[in-house]
């Protein structure tokens, strides 16, 4: 008698593969139609699922088009869900459709899609509370320029060669003037500070600014790498930025 | 208990805003547990309404029929649930979707033997163990049967209580649905199962679709109201069970919550029949 791992691993094998010549462990009449309804209820879900992740991706190129890259995508297994949890799936989703050939014109698509998943990352992580103004201003001098400072979980950098910004405002809004050339660079910043997401698109200098302070710098270094790029860099702007922005969650004073 | 108090509703996301104005009036509502497994903005809502209202948490992704076990980080995130909201009940389907480190977003059916009996078996007295809690389980709509299966579904149902002391969440609908598309007998189900191991009740509508020329299967869509062969099998379960915690479920096409508490009022006059 065939084992239940042997069997759900043929089921597997037929619902992805469209199997239908190996039926022989369904007992009910037309096996292949009764296991069609399993198999367009899984892709159905799995393709909602990257729906509502890439909403973006979804307007830029059309419901047809999306669906297609969708179901091509599905094709390789490393691509598929890994736990029943699936809001935690489809990060591969943007490498895919940059490998695409039918998509290739479409340059910008794969950094849309990978600011799309960063957005969804900020949705998924833990709710937290930024901290208020007076605590910055009660911390020294002195102390303040060896602070770290630690961001909400929901803060995440974005940047790319192209104007994602522009190509967002012209899908949020139809009447956005018309992008004259999508080459040009675009940093933000995404949080979800009182659990509304929000993107801040910003300067490469703050850009830049708050990676180092993202990756560990204190704020004399971070300040000071950066003033080597950027001369003009204004810090008391950029604190006044995090603070009216409320995406730091901590500050750590030695 | 009244059955103001029995009659749940199903909690979905176009609701979640007008429950927490209007407070309507219903006894509990039910989620889906994966839809709350991360700390954002639903989860906030979801302890808002918990506030005002028992909750229910009805698992979909366990996979409690894998024979490849179950996933610990999914356990693990449902017990920070549990903890986080305190439910009054916590279920999952007699299915499995999880296989060769894939996981297929569905609720597949499983074949009743004696091995995959052992397989529920263990991977419930696990789920139970680790949640130190009680769960239900809660009978598929099915579209096919399998070749090595030789034990009924109800009989299979009351052999996985026997043996982890878990109890059912019995799926008016989905009895229905299963019994069209297998020809089994509904009543038959109903009456092999005791009235003691019900401890929850699902209704909810489904829809019908032809697979050939001459065959049509029924489909657990719960995008429509509950049909009248539905509401009659529910009042014959009630006629053999004491009065049950019963909850209406819609979740595509999802219509205005005036809706779904009409659906959950009609619910109410029949256990208000069979008190």
């Amino acid at each position: 008698m065939q084992s239940i791992k042997s069997l759900q691993s043929s089921f597997k094998q037929s619902i992805l593969e469209k199997d239908s010549e190996n039926l022989n462990f369904i007992s009910s009449n037309h096996a292949k139609e009764r296991l069609d309804i399993y198999r367009q209820t899984i892709f159905e879900n799995m393709r909602n699922a990257l729906e509502i992740t890439f909403s973006g991706v979804w307007s830029l190129i059309g419901k047809e088009c999306a669906d297609n890259a969708t179901y091509l995508f599905l094709k390789h297994q490393k691509n598929l869900p890994t736990s029943g949890c699936i809001d935690n799936w489809g990060q591969e989703f943007s490498n895919f459709l940059g490998s695409a050939k039918e998509l290739q014109h479409l340059i910008y698509l794969k950094e849309f899609a990978s600011y799309e998943w960063l957005k969804h990352l900020s949705y998924g992580e833990k709710e937290a509370k930024s901290i208020e103004v007076s605590e910055i201003s009660s911390i020294p001098q002195e102390k303040i320029n060896t602070a770290k400072f630690i961001f909400l979980p929901s803060v995440f950098t974005f940047s790319s060669k192209y104007k994602i910004n522009e190509i967002e405002e012209i899908i949020d809004n139809p009447n956005a003037p018309p992008i004259k050339s999508i080459n040009n660079e675009s940093y933000a910043i995404i949080a979800r500070p009182n659990n509304i997401i929000f993107t801040y698109w910003i300067k490469n200098d703050l850009f830049l600014f708050l990676e180092a302070l993202m990756n560990g710098s204190d704020l004399t270094e971070a300040s000071k790498k950066i003033n080597q790029l950027y001369p003009e860099f204004d810090l008391t702007n950029a604190i006044s930025f995090m603070l009216q922005k409320q995406i730091i969650a901590k500050v750590i004073t030695s | 208990m009244n059955s103001n108090q029995l009659i749940g509703i199903g909690l979905r996301h176009p609701h979640y805003s007008q429950v927490i104005e209007e407070k309507p009036l219903i006894g509990w509502f039910e989620v889906h547990c994966e839809n709350f497994f991360h700390a954002n903005s639903a989860l906030q809502y979801l302890k808002q309404i918990r506030k005002d209202y028992p909750i229910s948490l009805h698992g979909v992704g366990l996979s409690l029929g894998s024979s490849d076990g179950i996933l610990k980080n999914h356990l693990l995130k449902l017990n920070n649930l549990i903890q986080e909201i305190e439910p009054f009940l916590v279920s999952e389907h007699l299915s499995w979707g999880y296989v060769d480190g894939i996981y297929m977003p569905d609720l597949l059916p499983i074949p009743y033997n004696k091995e995959s009996l052992n397989i529920f078996v263990q991977n419930i007295n696990l789920t139970q163990d680790f949640l130190k809690q009680e769960i239900l389980i809660e009978n598929p709509s099915s579209y096919l049967e399998y070749k090595i299966t030789d034990m009924d579904e109800a009989d299979f149902l009351i052999e996985i209580c026997k043996a982890t002391g878990a109890k059912l969440l019995l799926d008016v609908n989905n009895i229905f649905v299963s019994c069209f598309n297998h020809g089994w007998d509904p009543k038959k189900y109903i009456n092999k199962i005791p009235n003691n191991l019900i401890k929850e009740i699902h209704l909810a509508g489904h829809s019908k679709k032809k697979i050939t020329d001459n065959q049509s299967i029924l489909i657990d869509t719960h995008d429509n109201i509950v049909c009248e062969e539905v509401w009659n099998l529910y009042s014959y379960t009630l006629e053999r069970n004491r009065p049950t915690h019963t909850l209406l479920e819609w979740d595509a096409s999802i219509p205005d919550l005036s809706i779904l508490l009409a659906e959950a009022n009609k619910a109410k006059t029949y256990l208000e029949r069979h008190k």
